[in-house]
């Protein structure tokens, strides 16, 4: 039977820092075990250690800071049952035959109540008014795309609308970009898609950051 | 310990110079929390975020910053606390929305899937293994070991007792011998 008395005293008896007695050493089950133990506390020591930050990280803290400092928006009453589609802030770099619009509301999920901010679980309702133009909607979690569609599922079209229910996984700054016109693929992040898609001569628009802690 | 980086932070801080904290904070500070937000939730994109959040909520209460712990401990005071409080959510999240099918194609918000893993390291067994203590027991244990911290500044840290702490370390690193060697990781 194998003596687990390691596993039962000694270990403890190393995080508290007191002398280990001599059976750890002439026990070959508690020996090994020993070994493990040190070896397990060295390979902690490694880990996520090729792991850094972004480039941008200390600019994006600082960008937070300075929209926390602006009047905060209230939002959530754009999240009244009745369409009252309210038009978050956007922006529109040319003018265009039909008036581009892209409307984004927060609404409970299943079961849940309206809270006073975003939270995970909640469903953002989007809507693009686009005419007849070639569109296509992503939801951005910071860079990463979440949701990228057009005409299929989980867009819908119809009547000069493009249309998507995203849920909100977890926390997060997010983001609904429409591009309307030519769309590249997504590659180096929001704000070099933005760039990207201007550039190949798209209309860009950006709803409000929806914030979930 | 990042001794000039804490007595020239306590210095700006005297003088009212809050950006200016921050700013040293995140050049002293940033790669360290970085890291360890990275072990703890194995999630690029939510590493991304919650390290931002902790140096978002830094500048909130820094006003408040008492100045009887380092920098360093009160930076992993705030950094456990949003770590743990990211991974309930995400875990509330997957409880409610699992087993159905509200997700959009497109929507992957798997909280280990492999391929969101931006960090080579945190790919291995032990990693895995460590997704499978709690969210205290990971936080301790990394605390510890990751990190270097000793029991008295964990216990600051935590603000739990000291023994507690020992306790919860002392059982978590046979738990993580057992888990390996079921993974066919053998011992040393
Ligand atoms: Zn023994």
């Amino acid at each position: 039977m194998k003596c687990d008395r390691f596993a039962r005293e000694g270990s403890l008896a190393l995080e508290r820092g007191e002398p280990l007695d001599p059976h750890y050493a002439s026990c070959a089950d508690c020996a090994a075990a020993l070994r493990a133990y040190r070896a397990i506390a060295g390979d902690l020591g490694g880990l996520a250690a090729d792991a850094a930050p972004s480039g941008d990280w200390q600019a994006r803290v600082h960008a937070r800071i300075a929209r926390e400092r602006a009047p905060r928006r209230r939002w959530w009453w754009l999240a009244l049952p009745v369409a009252a589609a309210a038009t978050l802030a956007l922006w529109v770099t040319r003018p265009s035959p039909v008036t581009l619009g892209l409307d984004v509301q927060v609404l409970p999920g299943p079961g849940q109540a309206r809270a006073e901010t975003p939270k995970a679980g909640d469903r953002v309702a989007i809507v693009a008014t686009v005419g007849g133009e070639a569109a296509e909607l992503r939801v951005y979690r910071g860079d990463e795309v979440l949701l990228r569609c057009s005409d299929a599922p989980p867009c819908a079209r119809a009547e000069g609308r493009v249309s998507a229910e995203f849920v909100l996984p977890g926390p997060g700054r997010y983001r609904t970009l429409l591009v309307v016109g030519e769309a590249a693929a997504p590659s180096g992040g929001l704000d070099a898609d933005v760039s990207a898609a201007r550039a190949a001569g798209a209309r860009v628009h950006l709803s409000d950051e929806i914030a979930v802690w | 310990m990042d001794e000039s980086a804490e007595t020239a932070a306590r210095q700006a801080l005297a003088k009212g110079e809050r950006r200016m904290v921050l700013d040293i904070l995140m050049r002293a500070y940033g790669d360290l929390l970085y890291r360890h937000c990275a072990a703890m939730l194995r999630d690029a994109a939510l590493t991304d975020e919650t390290h931002q959040t902790v140096f978002v909520q830094a500048w909130r209460d820094l006003e408040r910053f008492k100045g009887d712990s380092s920098f360093k401990s009160w930076l992993f005071a705030i950094a456990r606390h949003r770590c743990l409080d990211a991974l309930k959510i995400r875990r509330r999240f997957f409880k409610r929305f699992e087993a159905r099918e509200t997700l959009p194609d497109g929507a992957d918000p798997s909280p280990s899937a492999e391929a969101k893993l931006a960090h080579a390291s945190l790919g291995g067994p032990l990693s895995r293994c460590l997704d499978k203590l709690t969210p205290e027991v990971r936080s301790a244990v990394l605390l510890r070991y990751r990190e270097g911290i000793s029991y008295t500044e964990m216990a600051d840290i935590a603000g739990e007792q000291a023994g507690t702490l020992q306790r919860r370390v002392a059982r978590a690193l046979p738990a993580l011998r057992a888990c390996l060697e079921a993974q066919g990781v053998a011992s040393p």
